[in-house]
């Protein structure tokens, strides 16, 4: 009986993730360091943020019916598992920052409240910290902070908004974007992110 | 039987059993629900605790009807009844710091055919409802993470647990943070002593318990649907897998007596065994208990020692086959039934091996070595018990059979085409196949690094039941008997019968049943007499589930104890579809294959509607004691992994399996010289 795990290159492909992780300002232990925690970390941010798990399913049932991009990383069934999250880390980390850029290119005047974003598939947490009319982005940390707005999402909505093809307010009607915190930053974030998010 | 042939029986018996099993229903006298808190009447209970009665012994002459109905005075069980015996809710610790949000509730509704959103905002319904359902939560900390969640003020006087609470009230950064700390906590065993302390946590435990048992209460329809009260008693020392689900015969006003026992009392079995003789002494209620995953058990399922290391005893083996009627042979953790190391002659060991066969439940404790094998298996348990009943005087590894889900997100899906995994991060998802739920690193002692991925699981199974009525007494009672099968999902119907007589005639008869019961045993019986020169005989039956796949054949697995005193096993086809003939190697040819993968199809083109026939073991040789279970194989179908690559226009990996032969194992029939 053969072992059936399927294992491809996998010293040059943990060494990438290792020096892709090394990048990050403050790596947190998401489901791209750790793929077996991710079911104990959803269940996590089910307890923290009611419902936040109903971010994924309509993520891709946004993306079958057409709203969403697909993972270009699923149609690679031969890459091992590793090398599948190696380009998906690469992949969220490039996002993620066209995010940032997008949302720190809006003009706002007001002070606006700092983010803390995290993607479901991988529960891979990033802050957008605001330093008033600025944001300063920290990709892959730890979790949020004290006062941030959590949006809960996924890679597939992040690549819609950033690239101008969905708006923070369809992403919030269609539900594959969730706000959780304060009502009132809440508000604050919803009405800064739905007005302007969209250029 | 010609293919013509074959198909014209199929056409006319098909409608007809179909007709029978409905009017059979129909006429079935639905009793009365009980009131809230009232004790379900025990029928036969005093009389007849098992149902002994509708057992003919073998041998004995077919009662003669003196009425012009053939059907009059007739007391065997027409109906085969599917459930669940193994579900989780969000009463479960694990389920529940796992995002499972569905309670009892919900999983009946669920069962009983309706409509629910899952913790991950699905609508789901099943293809079928249930005839019944086991919630089998596990005891250790029952509810006990919804109550931490909620902020029952008795948690506050621990200052971990109020810190938690407190944090999770605060919302945002510390809500995410207290969530961790706890889901860590209830993963790793590390809860705050006092969760454990019976004198805080009891009362607790007990009013989620009492509450447990009025919604079971609440949904159990007898007649129509059947809401058994049970839970999960989690022994798994080192990680290896000792688990057993407790099934109650009995109602709310038993059951409240008392409070589960729990592997926090004691991880030993046999303790448990003294705690059910006790809850029957105090409450005049019944209990049995159905251990699973012997797949995971690196050998110790059927261990020849007790649980602390001491030898096993007549005494013992006649406690552990009183307690424990039946094993659980399938479910989404794996098969059970034996390995392709230990029955290297079963070509048919292919469905849910791989990923299971690298060790025990949480891969510590080093890896299933082929030395592990014989007292891992539900198939060489078997023939460990025969081997220990010629020395013993007692088999006490003598169980029946089910399949069941073990499920812990409150949805019971075992179907192929409507599969929402065993936990909530396993619900649909284009990446849900490629989720790792188990992973080993390299250790020099424990040896290479093992992972189990979402795609290693199976939409399976159900525990299929030849009851008189969907009742929990009826239900309990057929279980007790080991007039069960289990399936992977399937739902097709299978008779198998054990006797001296049956004839060829007997497998073409409209009253095969009747035959069936007259002459000798059901699955899960014993033939206790070997007339001179017989041989004893098998009369089986399966039909094709109305609305799956034709059936590919039907074997009996045997087992015997050899003039040495060591058991062989041997898997023998008895009927199949088609003209096919067994090669020069004695293998019969394979079915076919109409699966289109890139289309998650397959037709009905090949194999047979339903197949029976009556088998004489060729090889019986009075002396030596033996077993015998039927396995009914169907035409290859699409499996879970090739809808899901369809559905979300993924691709998987090349070792992900695709298709697979979906089947249905009975209970054996013991043979025994004595």
């Amino acid at each position: 009986v053969s072992v059936s795990t399927h294992r491809p290159n996998r010293w040059a492909s943990f060494a990438f993730s290792i020096a892709l992780c090394a990048l990050a300002p403050a790596a947190g232990a998401c489901g791209f360091d750790d793929p077996s925690s991710i079911g104990m970390q959803r269940g996590m941010l089910n307890l923290a943020y009611p419902e936040a798990l109903h971010v994924g399913t309509a993520v891709w049932q946004a993306q079958l019916a057409g709203r969403l991009p697909r993972d270009p990383v699923a149609q690679f069934g031969d890459l091992s598992p590793e090398q599948r999250g190696t380009l998906r880390l690469a992949r969220a980390r490039l996002l993620l920052g066209r995010f940032a850029a997008r949302l720190a290119d809006d003009g706002a005047a007001a002070p606006r409240p700092s983010l803390a974003v995290v993607l479901l598939g991988p529960v891979m947490w990033s802050r957008l910290e605001s330093g008033g009319r600025t944001l300063n982005p920290a990709l892959h940390v730890a979790g949020p902070e004290a006062g941030d707005v959590v949006v809960v999402t996924d890679i597939a909505a992040i690549e819609a908004i950033a690239g101008g093809a969905l708006s923070f307010g369809e992403a919030l009607d269609l539900g594959v974007v969730r706000l959780y915190g304060r009502p009132a930053d809440v508000a604050a974030t919803r009405h800064w992110l739905t007005g302007r998010a969209r250029g | 039987m010609s293919t013509t042939n074959r198909l014209n029986v199929a056409l006319v018996a098909l409608p007809a059993a179909v007709a029978i099993a409905l009017t059979a229903f129909a006429q079935a006298p639905r009793p009365p629900a009980p009131a809230e808190g009232a004790e379900v009447p025990a029928k036969g209970a005093l009389e007849d605790p098992y149902g002994e009665a509708n057992r003919a012994k073998g041998g004995e002459a077919a009662p003669k009807s003196k009425s012009y109905s053939p059907y009059a005075g007739r007391k065997y069980p027409t109906r085969v009844y599917f459930g669940d015996t193994h579900h989780h809710t969000s009463n479960s610790g694990d389920a529940f710091a796992g995002g499972n949000r569905l309670g009892l509730v919900e999983a009946y509704r669920l069962a009983r055919g309706e409509e629910v959103v899952t913790s991950s905002g699905i609508a789901a319904k099943m293809g079928r409802p249930l005839d019944f359902l086991v919630v089998s939560d596990h005891a250790e900390g029952l509810g006990l993470m919804q109550q931490v969640y909620e902020g029952n003020p008795t948690f506050m006087a621990d200052e971990t647990a109020a810190r938690w609470s407190k944090m999770m009230k605060a919302g945002g950064a510390e809500a995410a943070k207290a969530a961790g700390e706890i889901v860590s906590a209830q993963a790793n065993n590390k809860l705050p002593p006092m969760f454990k302390d019976p004198k805080v946590v009891g009362s607790i435990m007990k009013s989620v318990w009492e509450k447990y048992t009025a919604t079971a209460e609440k949904y159990n329809e007898p007649g129509k649907f059947t809401a058994m009260i049970g839970y999960e008693w989690t022994s798994v020392p080192k990680g290896n897998n000792l688990h057993r689900n407790i099934l109650f015969r009995d109602g709310k006003a038993r059951a409240d007596q008392i409070f589960p026992f729990s592997s926090w009392n004691s991880e030993d079995p046999e303790k448990l065994w003294a705690w059910m003789e006790g809850y029957e002494k105090k409450t005049g209620g019944k209990l049995l208990a159905i251990p699973h995953n012997a797949n995971l058990s690196n050998g110790r399922m059927f261990e020849l020692s007790t649980f602390t290391g001491g030898p096993l005893t007549k005494d013992y083996a006649e406690r552990r086959s009183r307690w424990e009627p039946l094993q659980e042979i399938i479910q989404t953790k794996g098969t059970s039934e034996s390995h392709p190391l230990v029955s290297p002659a079963d070509e048919f060991l292919d469905m849910g091996i791989a990923g299971w066969e690298y060790g025990n439940l949480t891969l510590e404790d080093g890896p299933l070595t082929k030395q592990m094998m014989p007292t891992t298996y539900l198939r060489t348990g078997l023939m460990r018990g025969l081997e220990q009943e010629a020395k013993l005087g007692a088999n006490p590894f003598k169980f029946g059979i089910v399949g069941s889900s073990d499920i812990h997100n409150s949805l019971s899906f075992m179907e192929e085409d409507n599969y929402f995994g065993k936990m909530v991060i396993q619900e649909p998802s284009p990446d849900r196949w490629e989720h790792i739920s188990k992973e080993s690193s390299w250790d020099p002692k424990l040896g290479p690094a093992r992972t189990r991925y979402t795609w290693h699981y199976n939409a399976a199974g159900w525990a299929a039941v030849w009851a008189t009525e969907n009742t929990r007494e009826a239900l309990w009672d057929a279980m007790m008997r080991k007039e069960v099968y289990g399936t992977s999902g399937t739902r097709m119907i299978v008779r198998f019968f054990g006797g001296w007589e049956y004839t060829a005639g007997d497998a073409k008869s409209r009253y095969l049943a009747e035959a069936g019961y007259a002459k000798g045993v059901p699955m899960g019986g014993d033939l206790a007499k070997a007339p001179a020169n017989k041989a004893p005989t098998f009369l089986v039956a399966a039909l094709k589930d109305p609305v799956g796949a034709n059936l590919d054949r039907v074997q009996i697995v045997k087992g015997w104890v050899d003039a040495s005193g060591k058991a062989q096993e041997k898997v023998y086809d008895i009927v199949w579809s088609g003209n096919r003939k067994p090669g020069a190697n004695g293998k019969l040819p394979p079915v076919g294959d109409t699966v289109d993968v890139a289309k998650a199809t397959w037709t009905n083109t090949i194999g047979a509607t339903e197949l029976a026939a009556v088998w004489k073991d060729p090889d019986f040789k009075p002396s030596q004691r033996a077993f015998y279970y039927a396995r009914v194989i169907e035409i290859p179908t699409p499996r879970w992994t090739a809808y899901d690559q369809l559905r979300f226009g993924v691709k998987m990996s090349k070792d992900v399996p695709m298709k697979h032969q979906e089947r249905a194992w009975t209970s054996p029939i013991w043979y025994s010289p004595s």
